[in-house]
């Protein structure tokens, strides 16, 4: 099954397992699997920004990370452009790396701290030879330019600058071979919230200007809202919800994507209805629960969702919503 | 604003008076940025007054060896200058004098009555060279056996671990003494290569310690991610920042091996006469000491002590100056 050429990246049925703790003391025992993502499919069109949203141990960065092949997945594909990314011999990924980028969480642990942050983002440009040595300068000049940076500080290390600095380095490292595709691995979650505005507000600027298409992973459903075309609400390794970003702000279907939107706090003369309180904890991927991954956790549980999975469906009123869940969206 | 502050930069208090500021760190940076990064290190090195008491102490000891014919002009350990031959054969050694400067400024040997003077600058060729290659062999093989298996882990790391747990478990003074019936006695190049492929373990262990931890964090993951190759990462990336613990160990072993050195002359194991070396001069002096010659074993000691302080200062000064977190005080 050949996509149509107009998906710029599509995800199918990707699957990541970590080998989790030893099944026994004995060497030979195996492991335990965690099933950090288990089976998630996601089409991002060109030129777009797919929010992934989803509590902490959900998966969302796993996701990330395997598209990148930073981590490799255990059986699905990612289609770039029609190439499995997956099957990719490591030695054909590399020249693929310059058309995907990654922005990482932590601006602290992201950046070498042995390297100046002028070479930090200079490097990618000499790796896939984009520019010579002496163009180097001048380019990386440019970049922080684009990125609000001082040209003048590309001498320095980054223990010398702010979060807020060094998120844009992390940006502009990204950005140094024009990349297509970048994925934001939770790119704001650690910057003050006065910071917070202006890098998404850059990365906004940066996709009108650049055309870029953004993978946005964040548990800030502010931010999502503010960058995303489409959402993508992940629980416990699965998408269990996925719309274009009004539709799901203005009538979430899933149950958990539900609580997750009244979770946001808002001032009280807003009004609304009381945030509905998710009891207990996310269940471990070590070992998930039959059925529904909610269903510990639901306020509509029934008997059908313990025992059975609730397939990722299009909704019948309006197709670009897909819910997977047998009480707001039964299958039949 | 401009009216807060005095010409010095000092702000004015408004109860009058001038509140001096004071400058924290990071007010010379500014000038720091258009040295070269060997500059910046020089700098912060050179702040450290003990490694560069340590730098120089070095420094004179290698030219020392290198122009031991300078420093005493005509006489070599091996000859006896003509004019004391008569009181040489079986008379008493010379204590240090300035007398017939300098070939008994640290006093004379028993029996051959030569110049320990000349002993020990021509000993420091061989007893440097030694320890510094070896020492240098050792940690490069280390770093590199080490880097190679913590980054990539797996079985490379299971077998890597593996060969350095055999090397780890070989005693080194009696494997060097079972060695020694089968080397070419007193050659100075396989002594070296036995020290360095024999003492490489323990950095392997330290540089793989340091190298998972390293592989774990971000900038390691993003340096993939822009598609550089593993070997990159792992000499252009990691290798800087766990430099110091692998310089420390290296001059750790600079110091472990003047000493083992010695040792294994001393035992008879080492370089042999008529080559001379520090631990030579102390086997030749270990009898003659009980009968009061005491300068034969003070000054070549002494030297042997001096040189291990000198290289460990070196080590402290390179660790706090390759570290870019540390500031220049």
């Amino acid at each position: 099954m050949t996509p149509p050429p107009t998906d710029f990246l599509r995800v199918q049925g990707l699957k990541t397992y970590y080998p989790g703790p030893a099944r026994s003391a004995l060497p030979w025992g195996g492991h335990l699997q965690v099933k950090a993502v288990d089976g998630v499919d996601f089409t991002i069109p060109r030129g777009t920004t797919l929010g992934l949203v989803g509590e902490s141990g959900s998966g969302k960065s796993t996701v990330g990370r395997s598209v990148l092949q930073l981590v490799k997945p255990t059986s699905g594909q990612v289609l770039f452009e029609g190439q499995d990314l997956c099957t990719l011999p490591a030695r054909q990924l590399r020249p693929l790396r310059q058309r995907m980028q990654i922005i990482f969480q932590d601006p602290y642990a992201s950046l070498d701290p042995r390297q100046t942050v002028g070479f930090t983002v200079g490097e990618p440009l000499l790796i896939h030879k984009l520019a010579t040595k002496s163009e180097l300068a001048a380019r990386v000049a440019a970049l922080c330019e684009m990125v609000g940076l001082n040209p003048d500080l590309t001498n320095r290390y980054p223990h010398e600058f702010s979060g807020g600095q060094r998120q844009r380095v992390g940006i502009a490292r990204a950005l140094a071979t024009s990349p297509e595709l970048i994925i934001a691995d939770e790119p704001i979650s650690a910057l003050d919230v006065s910071i917070q505005a202006q890098v998404l507000n850059l990365l906004r600027e940066l996709q009108t200007r650049l055309h870029l298409t953004y993978l946005f992973i964040s548990h800030d459903l502010r931010a999502v809202r503010y960058v995303s075309d489409a959402v993508a609400v992940m629980y416990l390794g699965k998408i269990v919800e996925t719309a274009p970003t009004p539709m799901i702000f203005a009538n979430p279907q899933h149950p958990y994507t539900q609580a997750l939107l009244q979770s946001v706090p808002r001032p009280r003369w807003a009004g609304g209805a009381a945030p509905i309180e998710l009891k207990g904890e996310i269940p471990s991927p070590l070992n998930p629960p039959p059925g529904c991954a909610f269903a510990s956790r639901c306020p509509l549980v029934t008997e059908r969702c313990r025992r059975e999975t609730p397939p990722l469906i299009p909704m019948r009123a309006q197709p670009e919503q897909q819910v997977a869940c047998f009480v707001t969206n039964p299958p039949d | 604003m401009a009216s807060l502050y005095n010409e010095g930069g000092d702000v004015i208090s408004p109860l009058g008076g001038y509140i001096p500021v004071v400058v924290l760190d990071g007010e010379d940076e500014s000038n720091l940025q258009t040295l070269s990064q060997l500059q910046i290190y020089w700098r912060r090195f050179r702040s450290h007054r003990l490694a560069l008491i340590g730098l120089a102490t070095v420094v004179l000891l290698i030219l020392m060896a290198v122009f031991a014919p300078l420093i005493t002009p005509g006489v070599t350990p091996q000859t006896i200058p003509s004019q004391d031959l008569g009181v040489a054969l079986g008379g008493p050694a010379h204590p240090p004098t300035f007398e017939n400067f300098p070939w008994r400024l640290f006093g004379t040997t028993r029996l051959l009555n030569s110049s320990i003077l000349a002993e020990i600058t021509y000993g420091a060729r061989v007893s440097l060279l030694i320890s510094f290659s070896g020492a240098i062999i050792s940690s490069v093989v280390g770093t590199i056996l080490g880097g190679i298996s913590g980054y990539f882990g797996g079985w490379v790391d299971n077998l890597i671990m593996r060969i350095t747990d055999v090397f780890l478990t070989i005693p080194l003074l009696p494997l060097l003494i079972a060695l020694s019936t089968i080397y070419d006695q007193g050659s100075v190049g396989i002594l070296i290569l036995i020290f360095g492929i024999f003492t490489w373990a323990g950095t392997a262990r330290l540089v793989r310690a340091s190298y998972l931890s390293m592989r774990e964090q971000e900038f390691t993951e993003a340096a993939r991610a822009a598609g550089v190759n593993d070997m990159r990462i792992i000499f252009r990336h990691i290798l800087p920042n766990v430099l110091s613990p692998i310089i420390v160990v290296t001059t750790l072993s600079v110091a472990a091996f003047v000493t083992l050195e010695s040792t294994l002359d001393f035992l008879g194991l080492g370089v042999k006469p008529p080559t001379v070396s520090w631990g030579n001069i102390l086997t030749d002096a270990q009898i003659d000491v009980l009968v009061g010659d005491w300068w034969w074993v003070l000054f070549p000691g002494l030297f042997l002590v001096i040189t291990v302080l000198a290289v460990n200062f070196i080590g402290d000064g390179l660790r706090d100056a390759l570290d870019v977190r540390t500031r220049i005080d």
